[in-house]
C-alpha cells in the first residue's frame, strides 16, 4: 500500500518492529522501534515517549538524505 | 532488548514466515515538498480497530484483507479490536501506542502538522492471502486518500 501511495504522490513512513521483514518487504520509508507488536509508540501514558517516535517518523518523510527503502533505527533521546 | 518474535503466536509465526517472503525491489519515494505544519496526515494501522458496531475483520486462519474507516472524531476509547495475533491490552489502555489519533491531534493543534485527515484506516494484520489486498482494497484506500488531499501517511502495522 506504501508503494502504491508514494506512486500517486501521497509520501510514507512506516514504523515497525521486525528487522527482518522490513528488509524484506523495503517499504519507502521505515523507522525500526524496539517494541513489541501492539505497543510500537511506547508504552501506555508515555505521550512524551511517542510523541517523540512519531515526530521521529515523520521527519524521515521531510529528511532530503532519506534513501528509497531506508530502514533507520529509532534512538529515542537519553 | 524487545524480542518480538517470541511473543507471537502460531499462527502469527506462520505469519511471519509468510511475510518474510520474497525479497522486494528497491522502491521509489515521493519527495513532500510542503513543510510537515501545512500537510494533511493520515493514519494506517493495521492494529484490527473496527468502529463501535462495525462490521468485525474476520480472525479465522484465511485472515482479512478488507479495511475500515475511523472518522477522526471517534471516541477512540469506544473502537473494538478485532485481531487475533497480538496482546490487546496495551492499545486499550492507550490508543497512542499504536494508533495515533489523539497524540496526532495534539500535534495539530500545536502546529507540528496541517491537519489530520478526515477518516483515518485500520486493515487487520493477519492477511496471509494478499492478493485482494493488492488488486483491490491497497488501490480503494489509496483513492480514498488522494481524495482527501493526504499529503503524508504514517503506517503502523502489527
Amino acid at each position: 500500500m506504501a508503494r502504491l501511495a508514494e506512486s500517486e504522490g501521497i509520501a510514507t513512513v512506516c514504523i515497525m518492529n521486525l528487522r527482518k521483514v522490513a528488509e524484506r518487504i523495503l517499504a519507502p520509508r521505515t523507522l525500526l522501534v524496539d517494541r513489541p507488536f501492539g505497543a510500537l509508540l511506547g508504552q501506555p501514558g508515555d505521550r512524551a515517549g511517542q510523541e517523540a517516535m512519531v515526530r521521529a517518523a515523520l521527519a524521515m518523510v521531510k529528511d532530503p538524505t532519506v534513501e528509497p527503502g531506508e530502514i533507520r533505527a529509532y534512538a529515542p533521546a537519553a | 532488548m524487545v524480542d518480538p518474535e517470541r511473543d507471537l503466536n502460531l499462527h502469527g509465526k506462520a505469519w511471519l514466515a509468510f511475510a518474510i517472503g520474497p525479497q522486494r525491489e528497491r522502491p521509489s519515494l515521493h519527495r513532500m515538498e510542503k513543510p510537515l505544519s501545512s500537510s494533511r496526515l493520515a493514519l494506517v494501522t493495521t492494529g484490527g480497530f473496527v468502529p463501535q458496531g462495525g462490521k468485525p475483520f474476520k480472525t479465522g486462519k484465511l485472515g482479512d484483507a478488507t479495511f475500515r474507516e475511523i472518522p477522526v472524531d471517534t471516541d477512540v476509547d469506544r473502537l473494538e479490536i478485532y485481531h487475533p495475533h497480538y496482546d490487546h491490552e496495551l492499545p486499550r489502555r492507550d490508543i497512542n501506542v499504536l494508533f495515533p489519533i489523539p497524540l496526532c491531534q495534539e500535534l495539530v493543534d500545536a502546529g507540528a502538522i496541517g491537519s489530520l485527515a478526515a477518516t483515518q484506516y485500520s486493515f487487520m494484520g493477519y492477511i496471509p492471502l494478499t492478493r485482494k489486498l493488492e488488486t483491490v482494497y491497497a488501490p480503494r484506500l489509496v483513492e480514498r486518500l488522494k481524495n482527501e488531499k493526504v499529503d503524508v501517511v504514517l503506517l503502523t502495522p502489527t
